[in-house]
């Protein structure tokens, strides 16, 4: 059935975001070869436009575009094995010519991009350009780099990958779980990268999204693995969710309390807290922390919050693994259970931990004590402390209006 | 693929007091481990680099670092993630840290092949260790002249054979800290001067070093002399 111009288009974009990695890792792992599968995919989803103009949305587009890609591999491989007159392309021709049942090649391609032998930043670039058919300028634009910096990233990734003997594989059981948690936080960097407010940067939002497709995929794909339904639950509660409310008209951010809870996403919450629900049962960090995000979610306003539940998940959080970031947070929750006296103590108690030195939130999360204790010169000066390293310019902002707001009191 | 991996002390390390010997023979007997020997501590090693044609020897190793290569081990495995199995499970993993580099061999043509040896340990008293200087003026070996190096050397009982390395941004570094199996990208030690490949030496001290002076990789890089460990009863 012939369609139209806009329907090719529409169907085109949605095999992209769907099938992309899937081209992409068939042909690696046919022929091992990086670099022809990027030519192969590109090839392929270029040939689709004009040719599905022409005959038609094929009924399952992904095999389309592998049997598309996978010629486009047997054309290469047959002209290196003339030109160069070796044998060693045969072997890579006969797996093309009859290739495996796929399985779950969106799933190996995630675990290979993210070994944990590859540089971090070369795992995050690899991941969302093979995985998630971001290109190198959009991935570049995300991260505030150049976009040679990424090519080269990504370039070095490759190469490891072949020299090093890098297996294109999900690992075997026995190191599954370990190289799931190198999986889940190069996801969980990508969301955080994303998930910082960015001065309108909306490439650092699409970001996030990819984050949280990615973690569909892995949570989908890897259904034993309660941490990868812990994280997808977590980002879903964190993020989507929360949104639509978590900047102001003017980009301004909006803290958790202040936020209006009519603009967040029901939906994404019930599906966040069903998963947290199932995850948190193993007990491990990530549905923990989906724990937490589930009691901030499920509060009807920030004042009926829970805060003595959310110290017990702080505590068992914190029973897993020592943490200064994390005991803040639990500091803010104990001063929000108890009163500010208690949490101005428990900060003052984390302030000399050398891993939060240059943290702007140790003097913010004072500030806030302060000022609730009515200290309103202590908690001015302590918001100016936390202004000056703020991380970016709408943190910084918020600080600066608190200190504003101190001095119209004062 | 093949792989040698650089088993190096850690101040950091968490010593077990257990013997490699378990590991060697597990891996033996797999017929993952080729060979290896521990070497004796950095302190006795002499440097060699020629510049301008002036033979340079001094004692000790060619910088102090805090880690250091106290043996290697050639392995022959599937892929990095069997070669990091290995690689984790010897006690230096924990007690200290491990490299693996994966092998770049070089074909020099025919009559340089490293010579057969009986057993799993090199019959050389020396291991001469190439590294890379970056402060010494740019100069690629001809393979040409490797080559003959390595013919005058078989043929003088001086060289026993070699280890290629494919470049320091294939490296991975293996450790267990506090039960947690780490792997990072990266070398054993933080230093410009990265391992480019690894020689068996016999003679004395003075043919060895003779002989390591005439390397064509000494003039542009650097050639740590380390004795092996050979009376371990």
């Amino acid at each position: 059935m012939k369609a139209g111009p806009a329907q090719v288009r529409a169907a085109l974009a949605e095999a992209y975001r769907g099938e992309w990695g899937v081209v992409f890792g068939t042909i690696v792992r046919l022929t091992g070869d990086w670099e022809l599968a990027e030519d192969c995919a590109q090839e392929a989803f270029s040939r689709a436009l004009p040719a599905w103009e022409k005959e038609g949305i094929p009924r399952r587009p992904g095999a389309w575009l592998v049997t598309v890609a996978r010629h486009r591999a047997l054309d290469v491989l047959r002209r290196r094995a003339t030109e160069r007159g070796k044998l060693a392309e045969a072997a890579a021709l006969e797996a093309v010519r009859e290739p495996q049942p796929p399985g779950d090649e969106r799933l190996r391609l995630v675990f290979t991009c993210c070994h944990p032998a590859l540089p971090l930043e070369s795992r995050v670039a690899l991941t969302l350009r093979a995985v998630s058919g971001l290109t190198t300028r959009e991935i570049a634009r995300a991260f505030l780099v150049g976009e040679d910096t990424v090519s080269q990233r990504i370039l070095r990734a490759k190469r490891k990958i072949a020299a090093a003997g890098i297996p294109y594989r999900v690992p075997p059981p026995g190191a599954r779980a370990e190289r799931l948690d190198g999986v889940l936080a190069v996801i969980y960097l990508m969301f955080t990268e994303g998930y910082a407010p960015s001065d309108g940067n909306t490439h650092r939002d699409n970001l996030a999204g990819e984050a949280v497709r990615l973690a569909r995929l892995v949570a989908a794909e890897a259904p034993g693995e309660p941490e990868a339904r812990g994280l997808l639950a977590l980002l879903l509660l964190l993020q989507h969710s929360r949104r639509a409310a978590r900047l102001d008209a003017d980009g301004g951010l909006v803290t958790l309390a202040r936020q209006d809870r009519k603009l967040w996403d029901h939906a994404l919450i019930a599906e966040g807290v069903a998963l947290a629900r199932e995850a948190v049962v193993a007990g491990g960090p990530y549905a923990l922390q989906a724990a937490i995000a589930e009691q901030h979610a499920l509060a009807p306003a920030a004042a009926a919050t829970d805060w003595a539940a959310i110290v017990r998940w702080y505590d068992r959080l914190l029973a897993l693994r020592a943490n200064p970031v994390v005991a803040l947070n639990r500091a803010v929750a104990v001063g929000m259970r108890d009163g500010p006296q208690a949490q101005l103590n428990a900060v003052d108690v984390l302030a000399t931990s050398k891993k939060l030195a240059g943290n702007h939130a140790v003097p913010a999360v004072r500030a806030d004590a302060l000022r609730r204790l009515g200290r309103t010169r202590e908690a001015a000066q302590a918001y100016r402390a936390a202004e000056a390293i703020a991380p970016n310019g709408a943190i910084a902002r918020e600080y600066a209006q608190r200190v504003a707001e101190l001095e119209l009191v004062d | 693929m093949k792989y040698v991996l650089f088993v190096a002390t850690d101040p950091a390390g968490e010593p077990t007091g257990e013997n490699p010997q378990a590991w060697v023979e597990k891996w033996n007997d797999r017929g993952v481990r080729i060979e290896g020997m521990p070497l004796k501590p950095a302190a006795e090693t002499r440097t060699v680099r020629v510049r301008d044609d002036r033979v340079l020897v001094t004692d000790g190793p060619f910088a102090e670092t805090a880690e250091w290569i106290a043996g290697y081990d050639l392995v022959e495995a599937a892929d990095l993630d069997e070669a990091i199995a290995v690689a984790a499970s010897h006690p230096m993993a924990t007690g200290g840290r491990i490299e693996i580099r994966p092998v770049d061999p070089l074909d020099l043509g025919p009559g340089t092949g490293n010579v057969p040896h009986e057993g799993d340990a090199p019959a050389s008293r020396f291991l001469g260790i190439i590294r890379t200087d970056p402060g010494a003026p740019p100069c690629t070996p001809e393979p040409t002249a490797v080559a003959e190096w390595v013919r005058d050397g078989l043929a003088s009982g001086r060289f026993l054979g070699g280890e290629h390395l494919s470049p320091v941004e294939d490296a991975t570094l293996v450790r267990r800290r506090g039960g947690d199996l780490l792997i990072t990208d990266g070398a054993y030690t933080d230093v410009p001067e990265w391992v480019s490949a690894i020689f068996f030496i016999d003679g004395d001290w003075q043919e060895a070093i003779d002989y390591l002076s005439h390397c064509p990789m000494t003039r542009s890089g650097i050639a740590e002399l380390r004795e092996f460990w050979t009376d371990l009863s």
